[in-house]
């Protein structure tokens, strides 16, 4: 049978109707890969059991509350434009020795701020916070807010007569750039939320509903 | 996915006046919550709450657009877990058991508001739409609905990509750089497993960007990403096209910002389409309204209320009584919201078009679950949308990221800044008075895990030891999800958040403790593979600094 002879039996309507039939109930099947763990040992325990094992190991291996880190550890984390996060644990021994040898002394977080180009600096401007012999961590708002600057802390012994004793340097980080903000606005919250653009987001696909 | 030709950075096409193109990227995900140590348990329920909300109506929109042979564009991310959930067999049948449930309460509906005509509809609507979703979820596409998505990739109108592996907040994580590698490698590794392809994007989970990102995305083949608006506006080269051309980081990798102009009309609490008064009430549902007896078999332990799904009222409007919902004024409305939609974008491009140098891209990212979810009528304004933008008669070209990097090949070169798209735009939603303390936590786990697994470099492993290895690289990923601080923060499901965060840190504490000790107890660890079975393609070998990776090779552990 010549091909041309279909021609003038099937419109285009009708070619389209059996190509997009063809197309659906022929097309190739995509289905995905399904890798299983190796060894599937799903019967082997029941639900009560894989429960029990759960609290177990939850009762018996959760962290505690504090004093998580190793000794002698100062981490610094950005928030936001104007204020960083820090946490440390300089280890109890240092602090007794501290309250003990120089009861006139504080225990100090002090806030560096270096240009980034140049963090190896000696000069360095700096801001002091006093902090208590059990405080574990601290919000840092930012005195200056400086584009191209690196910040970093340190924690040490203040001494009334204005040596720093360091025990521990945490990581530097790096202010945000193009985030200048002038320095009178810190004090302000609005300051921060007129520069934000975001709408209500909400993350992560829960949150709350937009109407 | 070409499909249009360049011709000197401008774009040549069918249409007769083209001056710029639109993206719209959904991203779908949601943490791993799967617990067959109980015999059902809430929390699965936001994924089944997704699957037929969400993803089935997705699914439905790309495949009648298909059927009519529109020309469309969309970008969808997939994220790990929402991968690993959906293939997932347990969470398979009891996404059934849930479906039939909900077939099962709105045909009881259907008999208790037989007075209530308004109502009774709208229980019809309700049997109708839960035997679609249970028709193609089961007969269409065997329970497989990653094979939906393949097939629309494969017709060049949809492009997948993903993200990191837990949607971890990356630039908390990177006090440990191993952290962020193994997150952004053994996600796009997921991907890659299951769809059989490498993701040219990547969804930067929360949108949470800081300097220096880019290196570890291109180590990994990822060629764009995206940021928040002030991501590229306080870029450290002032941007020449604002957000509505990309940024070249330096190394190649190109940073898209999102447009807060589309942003706000679908996102905007004040302004946006969700919160038409026509609109279906999200927070007005059964399982709240109706008497505890009507309702209880369908709710948690048959006493603690939740939402069924089934809502009969529409937002009505501030201090109102609510009013019965109206399907046809309330599609009738997402219709013209699309037409609004579009109008704006092409008045917006109408405008850039005049004073760029190159066609515009205008970036309109959401999350998936927005629509449908939270905005019932979401995917029926996504599908006019996608209708009403390849209709000749615009200037507006839809268009994947992929496909622009395709056609637009020279980028301004600047280094993006910090930022997220979440509240305040910078990582104060996720760490803050009420989820710091997760921070030491997780550096200490990561920090652990990387020296342990430095420590056997050289050393053969035994099976079981290898199990655990492998099964403490994913307890610590399971901890590192941003779902947690970001729940803590929301005050939403709090004390689900935290128990989830210490128990997969208390699971690794297990591991690493048996696997430093040599008293690894194995029905314990077939139990921890069981529960956290995520990433079964996992190699703790992965967790170590870049290039630098164990042999096992000689000597024992």
């Amino acid at each position: 049978m010549r091909l041309d002879s279909f021609n003038d039996r099937l419109s285009a309507e009708e070619l389209l109707d059996i190509s997009q039939e063809i197309s659906k109930d022929f097309s190739p099947v995509f289905e995905t890969k399904i890798v299983r763990p190796k060894p599937d040992t799903t019967s082997k325990l029941s639900r009560k059991e894989l429960f029990e094992i759960s609290e177990d190991i939850s009762r018996k291996f959760q962290f505690p509350a504090v004093s998580v880190t190793q000794s002698n550890t100062l981490v610094l984390l950005p928030v936001d434009p104007s204020s960083m996060y820090a946490y440390w644990d300089v280890g109890k021994e240092t602090v007794d020795n501290i309250i003990e040898k120089t009861p006139k002394s504080q225990l100090t977080l002090r806030v560096y701020n270096t240009p980034q180009q140049d963090r190896s600096a000696v000069k360095k401007s700096w801001q002091d916070m006093p902090i208590q012999d059990k405080q574990r961590q601290q919000k840092i708002r930012l005195p200056v807010l400086m584009d191209n600057t690196a910040y970093s802390v340190a924690i040490g012994e203040h001494h009334s007569d204005g040596r720093f004793i360091t025990f521990v340097h945490s990581n530097p980080i790096d202010a945000y750039p193009g985030n200048t903000l002038p320095y009178q606005s810190l004090a302000h919250e609005s300051g921060l939320q007129t520069k934000s653009k975001n709408t209500d987001k909400n993350a992560s696909g829960l949150g709350s509903h937009p109407s | 996915m070409m499909k249009k030709i360049v011709d000197s950075g401008h774009t040549s096409c069918a249409k007769p006046c083209l001056p710029g193109f639109v993206s719209i990227i959904l991203h779908a995900h949601l943490p791993y919550v799967r617990h067959p140590e109980h015999d059902s348990f809430f929390e699965e329920n936001w994924l089944f709450e997704a699957i037929t909300e969400c993803y089935l109506p997705l699914i439905g929109v790309l495949d009648r657009l298909q059927k009519d042979n529109v020309d469309f564009s969309l970008t969808l991310s997939l994220s790990p877990p929402l991968i690993c959930m959906l293939r997932d067999e347990l969470l398979q049948t009891r996404y059934l058991n849930y479906l039939h449930q909900r077939l099962e309460l709105a045909e009881l509906e259907i008999t208790r508001t037989r007075h209530q005509r308004g109502y009774q509809k709208l229980a019809r609507l309700y049997r109708r739409f839960f035997r679609y979703c249970l028709d193609t979820y089961q007969n269409q596409y065997a329970g497989d609905l990653l094979a939906a998505f393949k097939k629309h990739q494969a017709s060049g109108h949809l492009e997948l990509i993903t993200t990191a592996a837990t949607h971890g907040f990356l630039p908390l994580l990177n006090v440990n750089k191993t952290a962020v590698r193994n997150q952004i490698k053994v996600g796009i590794d997921t991907f890659k497993a299951t769809m059989g392809f490498a993701p040219a994007g990547f969804w930067l989970p929360e949108c949470a960007y800081y300097p220096g990102l880019e290196t570890v995305l291109a180590e990994f083949g990822i060629k764009y990403f995206f940021v928040d608006t002030h991501g590229i506006m306080d870029a450290d080269q002032t941007p020449k096209n604002g957000v509505y051309a990309p940024v070249d980081c330096g190394n190649g990798v190109v940073a898209f910002g999102r447009d807060p102009q589309s942003s706000q009309q679908v996102w905007s609490a004040q302004e946006g389409y969700p919160g038409d008064v026509n609109y279906r009430e999200y927070y007005s549902d059964i399982g709240f309204e109706l008497d505890l007896d009507v309702v209880a078999p369908y709710i948690l332990d048959e006493k603690t209320r939740i939402n069924t799904g089934i809502k009969y009222h529409r937002i009505t409007g501030k201090d109102q009584t609510k009013a019965v919902y109206d399907p046809r004024k309330a599609l009738a409305k997402a219709h013209q919201h699309a037409q609004d939609f579009i109008d704006k974008r092409q008045r917006q491009i109408n405008a850039l078009s005049a004073t760029m140098d190159r066609m515009p891209i205008v970036i309109a990212p959401y999350d998936a679950e927005l629509f449908g979810h939270w905005w019932w009528e979401g995917p029926c304004w996504l599908e006019n949308v996608l209708r009403m933008a390849g209709q000749v008669d615009n200037n507006i070209q839809l268009i994947t990221c992929s496909d622009y990097l395709n056609q637009v090949t020279s980028h301004q070169v600047a280094q993006p800044s910090a930022s997220t798209w979440g509240d305040q735009g910078y990582y104060s939603y996720w760490i803050n008075e009420s989820n710091d303390w997760i921070y030491p936590l997780l550096h200490k786990a990561q920090a652990e895990m990387e020296k342990l697994v430095c420590d056997l470099a050289g050393l053969v492993v035994t099976p079981l030891q290898e199990r655990a290895l492998n099964q403490a690289a994913r307890s610590i990923l399971l901890a590192q999800a941003s779902d947690w601080p970001f729940i803590m923060k929301s005050g939403t499901t709090v004390d689900y958040a935290k128990k989830r965060i210490m128990d997969h840190l208390a699971r690794f504490n297990y591991l690493h403790d048996g696997l430093r000790k040599n008293r690894l107890n194995e029905r314990y660890v077939s139990a921890l593979e069981i529960m956290d079975n995520i990433f079964p393609e996992i190699d703790f070998r992965d967790y170590c600094a870049s290039g630098s990776r164990v042999q096992a090779t000689s000597g024992q552990y």
